[in-house]
């Protein structure tokens, strides 16, 4: 992952991770299989935004962000998931002025 | 698990690829090392491999790292096998709110909602439930009790409650909602849904 990429993870599981309603985003099959035997939840690298994915796709002139997320159960799923899509939105247009993003928000649990 | 319907007697994971063959099987035939020319020539089946590939490589990674603790091999393999569940298996994705807003809900965190709302009238038990289509119908298996006056009327009531869920605490779309009473059990064999599978979508 190149350092800018590196910086819009973070920056936007940090936009996210502030939602109402957003319990933390989703690890990834890495970190939950390692997290079955760690003596400690310490962090490595690479395991910070498992559940955030920066594409671009052929064909498409837009950035695909993808956010996947685990949210809480006291507010309604659909409203988090706007309000996710909504923060994401504000902060990358701008940081990234000139570009184009697609933001998908998909919730993989609810607790 | 005599009181569970049908389909959550054996394994309610289980999973019919778009071939036809049981992902279970597939999985099972792949550690054996039984091949034959359907499952080297999908691309359903190779990709199940693949998953279950990728997966035996993480768990290979786990037990090389010298941060880890020895534990208990039945119940790390139970542990893993939970994860797989969730991780590999998260059924399909389905629109939350309108279809253009690219915002999504996995198929078996919904079912379980689903089936948590179902239960909520007194005596449900629900089984399997599975979801798809736009907007998302609905086919929930619940077994109810031997008693009911009316079943349509409780399989209505069963109907409201999970599109109430659906509206209101998740946000989903709902198209048809089919619940298939598959028994009817007396009181005593309604068994408390702890004493049972927990993670079933």
């Amino acid at each position: 992952m190149s350092a800018s990429a590196d910086t819009m993870h973070s920056e936007l599981a940090h936009v996210v991770r502030e939602v109402p309603g957003v319990a933390f985003l989703a690890p990834g099959l890495r970190s939950r299989l390692r997290a079955l035997r760690a003596t400690s939840p310490l962090a490595r690298p690479g395991d910070d935004t498992p559940g955030i994915t920066v594409s671009a796709p052929s064909g498409d002139t837009r950035t695909t962000v993808e956010i996947r997320l685990i949210c809480r159960s006291d507010r309604r799923t659909l409203d988090t998931t706007r309000a996710v899509r909504e923060a994401v939105s504000r902060h990358l247009a701008t940081g990234y002025p000139g570009r184009e993003f697609r933001i998908i928000v998909t919730v993989t649990g609810v607790t | 698990m005599t009181n569970l319907p049908p389909e959550t007697r054996t394994d309610p994971d289980d999973e019919t690829l778009p071939c036809g063959r049981l992902l279970s099987q597939v999985w099972a035939d792949w550690e054996e090392g039984v091949h034959d020319d359907h499952t080297t020539q999908c691309a359903h089946c190779r990709l199940a491999v693949a998953d279950l590939e990728r997966l035996e490589s993480q768990v290979r990674a786990l037990d090389s790292d010298p941060a880890q603790q020895p534990v208990d091999a039945a119940s790390f393999i139970d542990r893993v096998m939970d994860v797989v569940r969730l991780e590999l298996r998260p059924g399909r994705p389905l629109p939350l709110g309108e279809t253009d807003e690219d915002l999504r809900i996995m198929e078996n965190v919904a079912a379980r909602a689903l089936r948590r709302a179902a239960e909520e009238v007194p005596g449900v038990r629900a089984g399997s439930c599975r979801l798809g289509g736009t907007p998302v119908d609905v086919d929930l298996s619940v077994h109810v009790p031997l008693t009911t006056p009316d079943v349509q009327a409780l399989a209505q009531q069963i109907r409201d409650r999970v599109d109430v869920t659906a509206h209101e605490r998740l946000g989903l779309h709902l198209g048809e909602i089919n619940v298939r009473i598959t028994d009817l059990v007396s009181e005593d064999e309604a068994a408390p849904r702890s004493a049972q599978e927990g993670s079933a979508p």
